[in-house]
């Protein structure tokens, strides 16, 4: 019976790999043929952005109703499917956006108009964002550092507030969701009330997750056979409690809201993860739900203001905030050689604490010419704790001032352009640690990172364009520099980093990062087949990255020193993505995504690199004419990765693989609730394969297998 | 059909743009030169000889085919090459205990033997003999040796490891238990009472600066760990022991292991298992 399942995946993977060009083809041949009322269902507005800003750019926004359907482990996880977009990952819990092969500091994640600060300079840092508060996503590719100031090279994700409640409403939602392959349940809960436009939004979610399962009994490192027990990840479990109320109020001069979260997350790391995996830690204890050391625990807070006032030809938006991200890293002192000491396992504690204000003015001149000034700024206190040294207490301020123009020649074209000022200040005292000798005894302090006073000014402009031609298509072109200052870690980190288990060493006189952005993009739409290619290409004068060095660490039972460097970098790459409506039940999209880089200084490929790949999709809604079984959807997804052979030193080459997830969903109506089924299987055909995009890649660690997820929606 | 004709056309161009790609690609990864910037091949240590056998052992409740057992005092040669294309860069050398199995924080007042040394190194073919003394006093245990290598590009060879097993020359005698309360190695005890150990801890030598522990095993198979003591350093050949502990409430009933761990001074263990079943 596994035999012939076996052979039928087997032959699926060819039967999909043919029917990506086949119907390329096909639909090129069957433009207009029928005219159809297209609804959107999945992807809103995908050439218009929430913030009427930057319309010449590459946009991508969806909204909740996709975000449940295709919910992976994290928000990131979930995204990652649109073109463009990929994650870094530690197991199910912890993710991070790249876009375009850009990550890290180069991704801004914007959650209602602030910028989230969560150390997220670190691979092994994920997005502090419960999923299930998110309404609407919105992702800009290209050069937008103009309008959205340091970092953000790679793109912005911008999460947008839930719509306002209907006036004189009270309404709510509760989701519960499982996961059959770490045995994750969870559950929010999302009340909504609006008496006289005095609006209100509370949300509670959960969830708890156990070590997830691989389709491998088994692992090789360092030349060694290692077990995994009931193909389980020992630690790497996790929770998550996030809470958040949103109050406000709407009246004709605009609104003005206050929106207060939290995140908490406590995350396992795969015991094998810190120092060398031996295998008689990796001996199955019998809690799969056990949070053991070595683990993550994070917690996020935020208050953030946002107002708008309407005043004559145009418009005010005010956005104020606050957060506080606190980090804490625990290990077992002696996995770093370090004895007895006050923190106990507190391996790292790092608090952030982020003060934003941004001041934007929308100055509609006439129909046809519009300026958005702004106004940005940024305070930032860091400060540390725990045994292990990585980076030091710092406090950072940036301002930015600009102008963005955007001018309609007529109705088919639009420019725009923009300029900007920016100024940044850092400031970071020398930092000793203590020294052992070889029996552990303390012998003295030693200085481990330089005082930092760092000065940084930038100019930065881009010019865009929006031309729209045979009625259907449209074409868009960006050139924009980009700019990011160096983060903290990248100056003055020393010490091995617990996530990466890597002595990591950063340079002072390293500068900030500066290059010159050319963003393309065809589009055609139509109700019938939409298309588009979106080529890009990135050449940074300078580009920070982690370069293995040819020293080895001080430090007992680490390998090499990991230094910041800079270089000159070249990105190019495209996306493209067809879909076909081939009538009213069945729907394909095919999409390809492909990043190139090398980095100048030694011909080699950048590290963490998404391979090319694949995805083709067919979306059928065959009970779209019965009024009862409107909703009903049945989503084939297969992904191919291919091999990523393009690789930095040290950083190993992976094969391709080929996934499939399938998912239906249905809404049902039990009188006046709406009850939405969400069923989803990822990674149908439990393959094995490895991503090159995962901390667990260096010790060959197999990634998720199969996955059978419910959600259920009920709302009332 | 004109169609078709075009798409097989198209096909066949890609096909040869892909086998071009591939030629061009192919060509281009033999062309790296040694010491070029942009070449990655690993470097290689090979173990030439050694003076001690590997041996295959259980360690930590693993088993284990790279273990070396080692007295104290004596020394430890072991023969390396170290091969690469590109210009090699350094060596380092980790001895480091293992005696909690890399499993918890707690470090023992004895005196392990510890070895941390970088060297650096030339040329693309270098052979070395490390002599890798050990200190007499050093503690009996298990140690972990690496080897690791870097070449000038910053090229990673895969370390070599061993596991060492060290037998203090000195005293290689384990100390002794000698429980007076419990009187049998199987007992019965009900939940919320509590459960007495009084003996005597002796050693041929010296118990200075070493310990005892406590744990239980539940019938769960969770481990609890209940106290880790510390000897005085002067504390001689003999340790009165005495140990409390009631039975909590929650604790699962059935058959436990209490399992009593002793340490002298060389580090030399001794291990004493009393079931205990929790009613």
């Amino acid at each position: 019976m596994s035999i012939i399942g076996n052979q039928f995946f087997k032959n699926l993977k060819y039967i999909y790999l043919f029917i990506f060009p086949l119907q390329l083809f096909s639909q090129i041949t069957k433009i207009d043929s029928v005219k159809h009322v297209l609804k959107e269902i999945e992807i809103v507005a995908p050439n218009k952005s929430e913030d009427d800003i930057g319309n010449t750019l590459n946009f991508i926004a969806v909204n909740s109703d996709y975000l449940t359907k295709f919910q992976g482990n994290t928000l990131i996880n979930t995204l990652e499917k649109l073109p463009g977009i990929s994650s870094i990952n530690v197991g199910a819990g912890i993710s991070k956006p790249v876009i375009r092969g850009l990550s890290l500091n180069r991704v801004i994640v914007n959650e209602y108009g602030i910028k989230q600060e969560g150390q997220q300079w670190a691979s092994d840092h994920g997005l502090e964002i419960d999923q299930f508060n998110v309404d609407k996503v919105e992702i800009v590719k290209g050069p937008v550092s103009v309008i959205y100031g340091s970092d953000g090279l790679g793109g912005v994700i911008n999460i947008y507030p839930a719509y306002i409640p209907k006036t004189d409403s009270f309404n709510g939602e509760f989701v519960t969701n499982y996961k059959s392959n770490n045995d994750l349940y969870g559950a929010s809960l999302k009340l909504q009330a609006n008496k006289n436009d005095v609006f209100t939004i509370v949300r509670f979610t959960f969830q708890d997750y156990g070590s997830y399962r691989v389709p491998a009994d088994n692992f090789t490192y360092n030349g060694y056979v290692l077990p995994i027990y009931n193909n389980r990840l020992k630690n790497t479990a996790g929770k998550e409690i996030n809470y958040s109320i949103l109050t406000g109020v709407k009246r004709k001069w605009g609104f003005t809201r206050v929106y207060i979260s939290n995140y908490n997350q406590q995350a396992g790391f795969f015991v094998g993860a810190i120092g060398v995996p031996r295998a008689y830690q990796l001996k199955d204890d019998g809690k799969p739900r056990k949070i053991d050391i070595p683990n993550q625990r994070i917690n996020h807070f935020k208050i953030i203001s946002n107002t708008m006032i309407n005043v004559k030809k145009g418009y005010f938006e005010i956005d104020l905030g606050y957060q506080f991200n606190q980090r804490n890293e625990f290990s077992f002192p002696h996995a770093h050689g370090v004895g007895n000491n006050i923190f106990g396992n507190l391996a790292l504690g790092l608090n952030l604490q982020t003060y934003t204000a941004n001041i934007k003015f929308t100055h509609q001149i006439s129909n046809t010419f519009k300026n958005i000034y702004g106004i940005a700024f940024q305070h930032q206190i860091n400060t540390k704790t725990g045994h292990e040294f990585l980076i030091p207490d710092y406090n950072q301020s940036q301002g930015g001032v600009f102008i963005f123009s955007e001018y309609k020649v007529n109705t088919n074209f639009l420019i725009s352009s923009g300029i900007r000022v920016d100024a940044a200040h850092q400031k970071a005292n020398k930092y000793f640690m203590p020294k052992y000798n070889n029996a552990l005894q303390y012998i003295g302090d030693v200085q481990v990172s330089p005082e930092l006073n760092n000065r940084y000014t930038n100019f930065s402009g881009s010019i865009g364009s929006a031309y729209t031609f045979l009625h259907k298509w449209k074409l868009k072109s960006n050139i924009g520099t980009a700019y990011r200052i160096p983060v903290i870690a990248e100056l003055a980190a020393n010490g091995v980093h617990h996530g990466t288990f890597r002595h990591e060493k950063g340079d002072s006189s390293l500068t900030a990062e500066r290059g010159y952005m050319l963003d393309l993009g065809l589009y055609r739409s139509t109700e019938k087949f939409n298309f588009e290619v979106t080529p890009f290409a990135n050449y940074f004068t300078n580009y920070i990255y982690l370069s293995p060095s040819a020293k080895f660490s001080p430090l007992p039972d680490a390998g090499q020193i990991y230094l910041y460097k800079e270089t000159k970098a070249l990105f190019w790459g495209f996306e493209s993505t067809a879909k076909y409506r081939f009538n009213n039940f069945i729907t394909n999209e095919t999409s390809i995504e492909y990043v190139w880089n090398v980095n100048r200084k030694d011909s080699l490929p950048l590290p963490f690199t998404p391979p090319l790949s694949f995805l083709n999709e067919i979306v059928l809604t065959p009970f779209n004419n019965k009024k009862k079984m409107k909703q009903f959807h049945f989503t084939l997804t297969a992904q191919y990765f291919a091999a990523q052979n393009r690789v930095d030193r040290n950083e190993p080459k992976t094969p391709d693989y080929f996934l499939i997830h399938a998912s239906i969903s249905n809404d049902f109506t039990i009188g006046k609730q709406k009850i939405s089924f969400h069923f989803q299987v990822r990674n149908l055909t439990n393959t094995r394969y490895l991503n090159n995009m995962s901390r667990y890649r260096i010790l060959n660690l197999p990634e998720q297998g199969r996955n059978i997820q419910v959600i259920l929606k009920y709302k009332f | 059909m004109i169609k078709v004709i075009k798409q097989s056309k198209i096909i066949k161009r890609e096909i040869l743009i892909i086998a071009l790609l591939a030629f061009f690609f192919s060509c281009k990864k033999e062309s790296i030169e040694p010491d070029a910037k942009n070449n990655t091949e690993k470097p290689l240590i090979t173990v030439v000889s050694k003076n001690i056998p590997t041996i295959t052992e259980n360690l930590c409740g693993s088993s284990f085919n790279n273990v070396l057992k080692v007295n104290t005092g004596t020394e430890l040669q072991i023969q390396l090459n170290f091969k690469s294309v590109n210009t090699l860069s350094q060596y380092k050398i980790d001895v480091h205990n293992n005696f909690d199995c890399h499993s918890h924080g707690k470090i023992a007042a004895s005196n392990p033997w510890y070895v941390l040394k970088l060297v650096d190194v030339v040329g693309k073919n270098y052979t070395v003999t490390e002599i890798l003394d050990i200190p007499s006093n050093s503690s009996s245990g298990n140690y972990h040796l690496t080897f690791r290598l870097l070449d000038e590009l910053g090229n990673e060879a895969q370390p070599v490891e061993f596991n060492i097993v060290l037998i203090n020359s000195n005293d290689s005698i384990n100390p002794q238990l000698i429980l007076t309360t419990p009187t049998n190695d199987s007992i019965g005890i009900d939940r919320g009472n509590n459960l007495n150990f009084t003996g005597i801890m002796t050693d041929n030598l010296s118990l200075n600066g070493g310990k005892y522990q406590v744990s239980y095993k539940d019938s769960a198979n969770t481990q609890f760990d209940l106290e880790e003591t510390f000897f005085s350093v002067t504390q001689g050949l003999t340790y009165n022991f005495n140990f409390n502990y009631t039975i909590p409430n929650f604790a699962v009933k059935g058959p436990s292991l209490f399992i009593i761990k002793v340490f002298d001074e060389a580090n030399n263990v001794y291990e004493k298992k009393i079931k205990v079943t929790i009613n």
